[in-house]
C-alpha cells in the first residue's frame, strides 16, 4: 500500500519535473527541475531495493554533473538567452527522439520477465566484485576513454583561447 | 512494521533532532567565547550565568528582526535556498550514531548516503548567491561551488582507507572495528587529509573564501536577514557538528572508551574536535583563491591516492 503510494507519487514527480525542464523559461529553473527529476528517479531506484544505484545517482548526477550545469547557467548572460529561437527542425527532432524512446520502452516492457519474486538488488560488495572481476577490462577501458575525453576538452579549450588572444 | 516500531522511529528522530539543534545553539556560544579567549578578551558573558543564555537571546533577536527580501531578488529561489542548505545537513544526521543503539537508521551504505546528501548542500549556497541578484553574492556562490566540488574528491578518497580497514560502510560497523585500536593510529595521513578537507567543506576560516568579508561583504548571504540568515547560520554550525561527529566516528574510535557511557565519550571527542576547529580558525589567516584550488588538486588529491594505495597494499600483504 505504502509502496504503491510512494511509486505513483515519485513517478508523477519525475514526469512533472521532466516537463518542467523543457517548459520553464528561466534556465536556472530548468536545471533545478532536472535536479528534481533526478531525485525522483533516485527515489524510484531506492523503492526497487537498488539503494546503491540510487545513492550513486545522487553522488554522480546531483553532486557533480548538475552543479556544473548550474555553474555554467549562472555565468550565462540571462537576458541574451531568455528567448531562444525554437526552430521547427528542433521541434521535429524532439518529437522523433521521444517517439523512438517510447518505442524502446514499449519493447523493453513487453520483453520483461513476468513480475514475481525479483532477485535481491546487489549491495556494494557484489557490485565491486562484478566491476573489478568479470568486467575489469571494460571498466578500465572506459576510464581510459573518459581520461582521453577530459584531456581533449582541455586541449580544445586552450587552443581556442590562444587563437583569440 | 508495527505501530510501536513507527513510534520508536519518530521518537529517535525527535531525540537526535533536538540534540543536534541544542548542540548547534551552544556551539555558537562556545566558538564566540573561545575566540574571545584566543584574542585576550572575554567574549559574550553578560546574558545569564557566564553567558549561558546568549544563544537563546540570539535566537529571539533573529526572529524579531525585520525580514527583508530585496526587490530585485528572484523570490522563489531566494526563499528556497536557506531551506535546502539546512535540510541537506540535518538529513545527514539520520545515519550518525551516538551509541550502538541510539541511531535513526543504521544502513549498510551509510558512508555513501553521507556523501550523497552532503553534496546537496552546495545547491543552497549556489541558489542563494544567484537569486540575490548581487555581484558579491554571485561571486560567493560561484566560489563555493568550485571549492566544494574540488574538496569533495580528496574527502571521499581519504575515507576509503578507513573503509578498507573496517570492511564496512555502516558507521556502527566502522566504530565497532576500532574497539582495539583507533584508526587515527593506522591512518595518520588519512586523518590529516580528512580534517583539512572537512574544514574546507564546512567553509571554516582558512578556507572561507565564499564569505570572505573583506572582498565579498558576506558572500552568498549578503542579502539575507532575520530568520533566513538564521537558517544559513544554523546550517553552517550543523555542518561543523556533523564534521566533528564524523572525525570522531571515523578516526577517534567513536563511543569506545572505558568507564563512561558511550554517548558521553562521543560527546567528549566531538567537543575536542570542535575545539580543534576553533583553534585553527583563531590561528590561520585566509588562503588566496588560487592557493586554495592548487592545494586541493596538486597536494591533497595525490596524497589521498598515495594513502589509498599504501593502505590497500599493506592490507593485502598482511592478510
Amino acid at each position: 500500500m505504502i509502496e504503491a503510494v510512494l511509486f505513483w507519487g515519485l513517478a508523477a514527480a519525475a514526469v512533472a519535473s521532466a516537463l518542467g525542464v523543457v517548459a520553464l523559461q528561466n534556465p536556472v529553473g530548468s536545471v533545478m527541475a532536472l535536479l528534481a527529476a533526478m531525485l525522483a528517479t533516485a527515489g524510484l531506484y531506492a523503492l526497487m531495493g537498488a539503494v546503491v544505484v540510487a545513492l550513486f545517482q545522487l553522488i554522480v548526477y546531483i553532486g557533480a554533473v548538475l552543479v556544473l550545469f548550474l555553474f555554467v547557467v549562472m555565468l550565462l548572460d540571462l537576458k541574451a538567452s531568455a528567448a531562444p529561437a525554437r526552430a521547427a527542425a528542433s521541434g521535429a527532432a524532439g518529437v522523433g527522439i521521444t517517439a523512438a524512446a517510447g518505442w524502446a520502452a514499449w519493447v523493453a516492457a513487453s520483453h520483461a520477465p513476468p513480475a514475481g519474486s525479483p532477485r535481491p538488488a546487489p549491495g556494494v560488495f557484489e557490485l565491486a566484485f562484478d566491476l573489478f572481476g568479470r568486467h575489469l577490462l571494460v571498466f578500465e577501458l572506459t576510464s581510459v576513454l573518459l581520461l582521453a575525453a577530459a584531456v581533449g576538452a582541455i586541449f580544445i579549450s586552450r587552443t581556442g583561447k590562444r587563437r583569440s588572444s | 512494521m508495527t505501530t510501536t516500531d513507527i513510534l520508536w522511529g519518530v521518537l529517535r528522530i525527535v531525540l537526535i533532532f533536538s540534540a543536534v539543534m541544542g548542540l548547534v545553539a551552544y556551539m555558537t556560544l562556545m566558538e564566540r567565547r573561545f575566540l574571545g579567549f584566543f584574542q585576550l578578551r572575554l567574549g559574550p558573558n553578560r546574558v545569564g550565568p557566564g553567558g549561558l543564555l546568549q544563544p537563546i537571546a540570539d535566537g529571539i533577536k533573529l526572529l524579531f528582526k525585520e525580514d527583508m527580501t530585496v526587490s530585485h531578488a528572484n523570490r522563489f529561489w531566494f526563499r528556497l535556498a536557506p531551506a535546502i542548505a539546512l535540510v541537506s545537513v540535518l538529513a545527514c544526521f539520520a545515519v550518525v550514531p551516538a551509541s550502538p543503539s541510539i541511531v535513526v537508521a543504521d544502513i549498510p551504505v551509510a558512508v555513501l548516503y553521507l556523501l550523497a546528501l552532503s553534496s546537496l548542500g552546495v545547491y543552497g549556497i549556489l541558489l542563494a548567491g544567484w537569486s540575490s541578484n548581487n555581484k558579491y553574492s554571485l561571486l560567493g556562490g560561484l566560489r563555493a561551488a568550485a571549492q566544494l566540488i574540488s574538496y569533495e574528491i580528496p574527502l571521499a578518497l581519504s575515507i576509503v582507507g578507513v573503509l578498507i580497514l573496517a570492511g564496512s560502510m555502516s558507521l556502527v560497523g566502522i566504530v565497532k572495528a576500532q574497539e582495539g585500536l583507533w584508526f587515527v593510529v593506522k591512518q595518520p595521513l588519512g586523518f590529516l587529509l580528512f580534517l583539512v578537507c572537512v574544514s574546507a567543506e564546512t567553509n571554516r576560516t582558512p578556507f572561507d573564501l565564499l564569505e570572505c568579508e573583506n572582498e565579498l561583504v558576506a558572500g552568498y548571504q549578503t542579502e539575507y536577514s532575520s530568520m533566513k540568515f538564521g537558517l544559513f547560520y544554523m546550517a553552517e554550525y550543523a555542518h561543523i557538528l556533523l564534521a566533528s561527529c564524523l572525525v570522531s566516528l571515523f578516526f577517534l574510535g567513536g563511543w569506545n572508551g572505558p568507564l563512561l557511557p558511550a554517548p558521553l565519550w562521543l560527546l567528549g571527542k566531538v567537543f575536542f574536535v570542535f575545539a580543534l576547529f576553533i583553534w585553527v580558525r583563531a590561528t590561520f589567516p585566509r588562503v588566496r583563491y588560487d592557493q586554495l584550488m592548487g592545494f586541493s588538486w596538486k597536494v591533497l588529491l595525490p596524497l589521498a591516492f598515495v594513502n589509498l594505495m599504501v593502505t590497500a597494499a599493506l592490507t593485502v600483504a598482511l592478510s
